[in-house]
């Protein structure tokens, strides 16, 4: 199989990056903002019917 | 100072209880063994925050004398135990394991130490914990004003959190029983992982008065012991209503595993899934011995699935608009930047950002998936997991990453049963149900509100055909 160097380039990055899977966060507090905003998106993609109330009380 | 056999440091609340009853020893000897070995191998594993020997020793005396004019109180009399150092003791320092909190004192006990103390049981000493019990996230178990829970069963393990040095001095037996305290995992990860039995009660049924606030509506307070019977006693004696905790559910827990209905009337719901591919493969045997072991009490598992929601982003929304409220000052002055982990410092300050929005939107599906649940605990009567999918983490594994994945396209499973239990404010007991890699691993049951005497029930015929709660690490 014959690589182009950009396919070459692409595989050699990819290996570089892979130990660490998940990049270090340059800034922890945009990490964590960021983690706030994905709660925020992933609870956007739940229904609430209208008439749904807070819990007040916490047991099921 | 009579010798005190060595047999003592894993005996369980009631053999204890027994002994001294038998006049086999005094209390204050025994109160002084227990707080000398704490104070001893407790700093081994970074487990202890603060010695109480001469308070103990007090206390143990007073027992003598009650105990000398048969003044029985019931089965903690006597009986050293430790607690969480997120729990309040007049006149101590109380530090919620963060440094910026370290010399803080305040005038008046914990609910659930008084309590203690009324029944006659003794504090040796406050134990360690992740700093402020871990809210704002943690990347590394040296989150902590103590340094990192080393686990007993090897020290190069973490002991888990947030509640580190209160099964650690379980498992170490270093006190009889202690408590810790749950908001997402902070009993369920550290009992799994030290290999100790561990109750996170019904939300209410044990007041958090005087306990850091981290999240109001799911905080809860809970033991650590040898078994689940002792568990039985210990819940029995701290929980009840407290007009001081505004959460408080104004009921109390009488031990009475005995009037549950029979264990084969009863279905526990379950995903084998969770044993096989969800699990570390080094578990997987050690989960299938103990599913056929709990079938052995009688009960009958059946698959099951939990209600769909998102429930590991419901409960971080929910905990970071309370933390962020509960720790605005400590935020906004920049003590927080004193704290050991640097994704803890990030995680409070932002959540000062949270929308108002959010909060509400995720306190709303929680009150879908009470309902959910509710439906569910009609078709089961108890849910079973695996506490943790396999051992201890590695000290310095970073804890932020996501832990073991399973294959891409493995079922879910009873996925985020830990958060999802905690917040439809469901009671949970953790059982050890054997070893992988010479390290503790555990199952929990999670039942419907205020159904702990059905956990114990389950959990004392699990005890009484198994022996993995007795079993102890190696070098204590």
């Amino acid at each position: 199989m014959k690589l182009t160097r950009r396919q070459l380039a692409a595989v050699v990055s990819a290996a570089t990056l892979a130990p660490a899977q998940i990049p270090a966060p340059m800034d922890e507090t945009q990490a964590a903002r960021d983690r706030l905003k994905a709660n925020s998106d992933a609870l956007a993609q739940h229904d609430l019917p209208p008439a749904t109330e807070p819990a007040f009380r916490f047991q099921a | 100072m009579a010798a005190i056999p060595n047999d003592v440091f894993f005996a369980t609340v009631t053999e204890l209880n027994t002994r001294l009853k038998a006049k086999e020893f005094k209390a204050e000897d025994l109160a002084r063994a227990f707080a000398e070995r704490l104070a001893q191998l407790g700093p081994r594993y970074n487990a202890l925050a603060l010695p109480l020997t001469q308070e103990a020793r007090r206390k143990a005396k007073a027992v003598d004398q009650d105990l000398k004019i048969d003044r029985l109180r019931g089965p903690l009399q006597g009986i050293p135990y430790g607690a969480k150092d997120l729990l309040a003791y007049k006149g101590q320092p109380t530090t919620w394991g963060a440094k910026p909190y370290a010399a803080q004192v305040f005038p008046y006990n914990a609910t659930v130490i008084d309590k203690l103390d009324a029944v006659g049981a003794v504090l040796t000493g406050k134990l360690a914990m992740v700093e402020l019990a871990g809210g704002g996230g943690y990347r590394f178990a040296s989150a902590s004003l103590t340094g990192p829970g080393l686990n007993p069963w090897d020290r190069t393990r973490w002991s888990g959190g947030s509640s580190s040095g209160s099964a650690t001095a379980v498992a170490a037996g270093l006190v009889t029983f202690a408590l810790g305290s749950e908001t997402s995992g902070s009993i369920v990860t550290p009992a799994s992982y030290c290999g100790v039995t561990a109750l996170r009660p019904t939300y209410g049924l044990v007041s958090r008065h005087g306990a850091m606030a981290l999240s109001w509506t799911l905080d809860k307070i809970g033991p650590f012991a040898h078994t689940a019977e002792d568990c039985g006693h210990v819940l029995q004696a701290i929980s009840g209503g407290d007009s001081k905790d505004p959460g408080s559910a104004g009921t109390s827990f009488y031990y009475a595993p005995q009037y549950t209905r029979p264990l084969k009337e009863l279905k526990v719901g379950y995903a084998a899934v969770d044993f096989a591919d969800r699990a570390e493969e080094s578990a997987r045997g050690a989960f299938r011995t103990a599913l056929a072991a709990i079938q052995e009490t009688g009960v009958t598992l059946v698959e099951t699935k939990l209600p769909s929601f998102p429930y590991g982003p419901i409960l971080s929304t929910v905990l970071a608009g309370e933390q962020a409220s509960n720790f605005e000052q400590l935020i906004s002055s920049g003590q927080v930047d004193q704290l050991a982990d640097a994704v803890q410092i990030a995680g409070l300050k932002a959540s000062l950002e949270l929308p108002a929005l959010d909060y509400l939107k995720a306190m709303r599906l929680r009150r879908l998936i009470q309902e959910e649940f509710r439906k569910l605990y009609t078709q089961v009567d108890v849910l079973l997991a695996p506490g943790r999918p396999g051992p201890a983490t590695k000290i310095d594994e970073p804890l932020d990453r996501g832990g073991f994945q399973p294959p891409a396209g493995t079922p879910s499973g009873l996925q985020g049963i830990i958060q999802a239990g905690n917040l439809a404010g469901l009671p949970a007991l953790v059982l050890p149900c054997g070893f992988a890699d010479n390290l503790p691993v555990a199952f929990q049951l999670v039942g419907a509100p205020f159904s702990e005497n059905v956990l114990l029930a389950i959990g004392r015929e699990f005890q009484a055909h198994t022996d993995w709660h007795k079993k102890h690490p190696p070098e204590t």
